[in-house]
């Protein structure tokens, strides 16, 4: 099998380079996930998307001015003008009319044309170590080497240890900034701090991933997170995981496809992992909506069914009379086969029978509907009562609560409306227990 | 009317505020005495948030300064307490309510210590106080704005501070949870706290309150709640700004004036 040849290949880490271009892109994954939860949680999301463009010009400024292309040297070029981007897009939106969103496209369409300018101008300038400078526009992964790795690694340990030791700080100015600044929390220093970080991560990041995707690294993780949690602490961990498994198949696919890109696919596996989030988690997700509704669409169709065989046992004054799918479907017009469906599923739960051919309320089914009536019936004069409502307006309304209310509402509504024994349009309201009427 | 008082909590003098170099205060002073509970009353846009916001020094001061316990903000700060608007912060923001009740204890422990079980007790105490111990450990995505404002007041009593600002803790809470806010409150200030509030309603003002500022972009009033509610006062307060007092902030902003010739 050449799949399970490339995954054994790959995953023994054998090759040096296999090594150090998995470890590179899975500490980078990481680490730019953990700095990008609170760039999301501030909602600055964009600011990534600023630095990231911004930091083009600062290392092509670095190397014409060091000749070098020494990645800690470029790194040291990228930090300034990076740092630079997000000092200019504050005080643009602090200082003037302009709005924050408009003061980050200003900014990142200025600095990126800076970058791509001088970029083209030392590719023209005919200098020999310009070789792979353009790797920082669109990135290039699979040329990690143990220096890149050694310093992606530094700097990883550096951002882990800031968010461990300033976690408090970092997530109560990202929470509550005011009340941050009334207890004495030197905030402006941390902001600081915060900021530099990030710059910091996308630093290290675009050279992997390039300018374009950086954004991605950062936010994609946390977004697709914060589906599955409603803890800060748990939130950056799944984050940090989610940036470090796509960091490592990202790698695994390019490598299994040599003309595959790394960066593009480690963008591409993280959002597969973020729309799938956001379909399968268990609280948010899109499926587990879609699932409730079902839900709800098949309590529906019982509760109305169980309704029916009660009402018509109230009417004709005889609860458990046989009767046909036919004579049930001239008094409610529900299609053939969802009708059978909601009978089988209640005949399950015995609360009808088949009796030869003919469907049948049992004991249980008649206290089941009972209990839908009443509700209904008490729900309608609840309406007509406390929010004023007119009786003949009522109807539609309770048709829906009577399916939702719980046993302890039912409960507050007999007490609310001490038991009465007649709905809005004059009816009789069932109770189960007759007794609980004189209570 | 402004009555002043010897050995105040809280001074304010001669405090002018400017966003965008037009005054939102003018030439605010008052004193407040020691463990009252104190209403800020006043129209909408009158600078009332403005102003405890520069008593916190969370906005800057385009002249005159605030001192509590007759020091600096900076050196007293751990017995001054605020509670913000509740608008203010983002309620999805992925936490519980215990941890927001903790950060009230974060400004008493040093910055880099953990939290210890005594900062715990504190947080479960006064989430008790405010009748929220049941919902502890509730996200705080799922409270009701009642249910939100009780948890920024438990954050503020998990403070254990002198003297709290409270910028319009009744917005948008039901009856009973205004009415056990308020009992807290007095609780508060059977302790000796001072409890300064911002508040809009004028009906309920009167009950609440011992002592009340008036303000509309200026001091109307500062003294004993029934002798600053006089038909008069409360006129000139809700009456409308002042044209020309209004005029003159226009023309600050669009001239770019200096609140002071030496700033």
């Amino acid at each position: 099998m050449w799949l399970i040849d490339q995954i054994v290949d790959f995953f023994s880490f054998q090759g040096v380079n296999i090594r150090y271009v998995a470890l590179g892109t899975v500490l980078l994954g990481a680490s730019s996930a953990l700095v990008g939860c609170f760039t999301f949680l501030r909602k600055k999301a964009l600011v990534g998307d600023t630095i990231a463009h911004s930091i083009l010009p600062g290392i092509c400024l670095s190397f014409m001015i060091f000749e070098t292309k020494d990645p800690l040297m470029l790194l040291l070029g990228a930090m300034v003008s990076g740092w630079l981007s997000v000092y200019i897009v504050d005080y643009i939106s602090a200082n003037s009319k302009i709005k924050p969103d408009t003061a980050i496209g200003l900014t990142l369409s200025v600095f990126f044309g800076i970058g791509v300018l001088l970029l083209t101008h030392i590719q023209h300038s005919g200098n020999a170590a310009q070789a792979g400078l353009d790797k920082f526009l669109f990135g290039k992964a699979a040329s990690l080497v143990q220096n890149d790795v050694i310093i992606f690694g530094i700097v990883s340990l550096l951002l882990i240890g800031a968010i461990t030791l300033f976690f408090k700080q970092f997530s109560l100015i990202s929470f509550d900034v005011h009340f941050a600044k009334t207890i004495g929390l030197p905030v402006r220093t941390f902001e600081v701090i915060l900021s530099s970080i990030t710059v910091l991560a996308v630093a290290i990041g675009i050279q992997t991933v390039g300018v374009v995707l950086m954004a991605a690294m950062l936010i994609t993780p946390a977004a697709a997170a914060r589906f599955w949690t409603d803890k800060l602490k748990v939130m950056i961990v799944i984050a940090a995981i989610i940036g470090a498994v796509s960091g490592l198949f990202g790698a695994f696919i390019s490598f299994t496809a040599p003309s595959m890109p790394t960066g593009p696919w480690i963008v591409v596996v993280l959002s597969f992992i973020a729309i799938g989030s956001m379909l399968i988690a268990p609280k948010n997700g899109a499926i587990s909506k879609i699932i409730k509704q079902k839900k709800n669409q098949r309590k529906i169709l019982e509760d109305n069914i169980i309704k029916l065989l009660y009402k018509l046992g109230e009417k004709e004054n005889d609860f458990f009379k046989n009767r046909s799918i036919t004579t049930l479907k001239s008094y409610r017009e529900i299609p053939t086969n969802k009708f059978l469906k909601g009978l089988n599923i209640l005949k399950k739960k015995n609360h009808v029978a088949l009796v030869n051919e003919l469907w049948v309320l049992t004991e249980e089914g008649k206290t089941v509907g009972m209990r839908i009536v009443k509700i209904h019936r008490l729900w309608e004069l609840y309406l007509t009562t406390y929010l004023r409502i007119a009786p003949d307006h009522v109807h539609e309304d309770a048709e829906t609560i009577e399916h939702i209310i719980t046993p302890e509402m039912e409960l507050k509504l007999e007490h609310l409306l001490n038991f009465p024994e007649k709905d809005p349009h004059n009816v009789n309201i069932p109770y189960k227990n007759k007794k609980d009427t004189n209570e | 009317m402004n009555i002043q008082v010897d050995n105040p909590v809280l001074e304010v003098h001669d405090l002018t505020v400017s966003y965008d170099k037009k005054p939102v205060l003018w030439d605010v002073d008052f004193t407040i005495p020691y463990g009252n509970l104190v209403g800020i009353i006043g129209p909408n846009g009158a600078g009332k948030s403005t102003l405890i916001k520069a008593i916190m020094n969370l906005v800057p001061k385009g002249s005159g300064y605030v001192k509590l316990y007759n020091d600096t903000l900076d050196n007293v700060r751990h017995k001054v307490s605020y509670v913000p608007q509740r608008e203010s912060v983002d309620w999805d923001f992925p936490t519980s309510v215990l941890d927001v009740v903790l950060m009230g204890r974060y400004g008493k422990s040093s910055l880099l210590s953990r939290i210890s079980k005594k900062d715990k007790a504190i947080a479960y105490e006064s989430l008790k106080r405010v009748n929220m111990l049941d919902f502890a450990n509730r996200q705080i995505s799922q409270l009701s704005g009642g249910q939100q404002q009780r948890t920024f007041l438990a954050r503020a009593l998990a403070q254990e501070a002198d003297i709290y600002l409270m910028d319009e803790p009744f917005a948008g809470v039901d009856a009973a949870t205004e009415r056990s806010i308020v009992d807290l409150l007095l609780e508060m200030r059977k302790e000796g706290k001072t409890i300064i509030v911002v508040h809009h309603d004028l009906q309920s003002a009167i009950d609440y309150f011992d002592w009340t500022l008036l303000l509309n972009t200026r001091l109307v009033a500062s003294g004993p709640t029934e002798k600053v509610f006089t038909t008069e006062l409360l006129q000139e307060t809700y009456g409308g700004k002042l044209t020309l007092l209004s005029k003159i902030g226009d023309l600050m902003k669009e001239k770019q004036f200096p609140a002071r010739e030496n700033k």
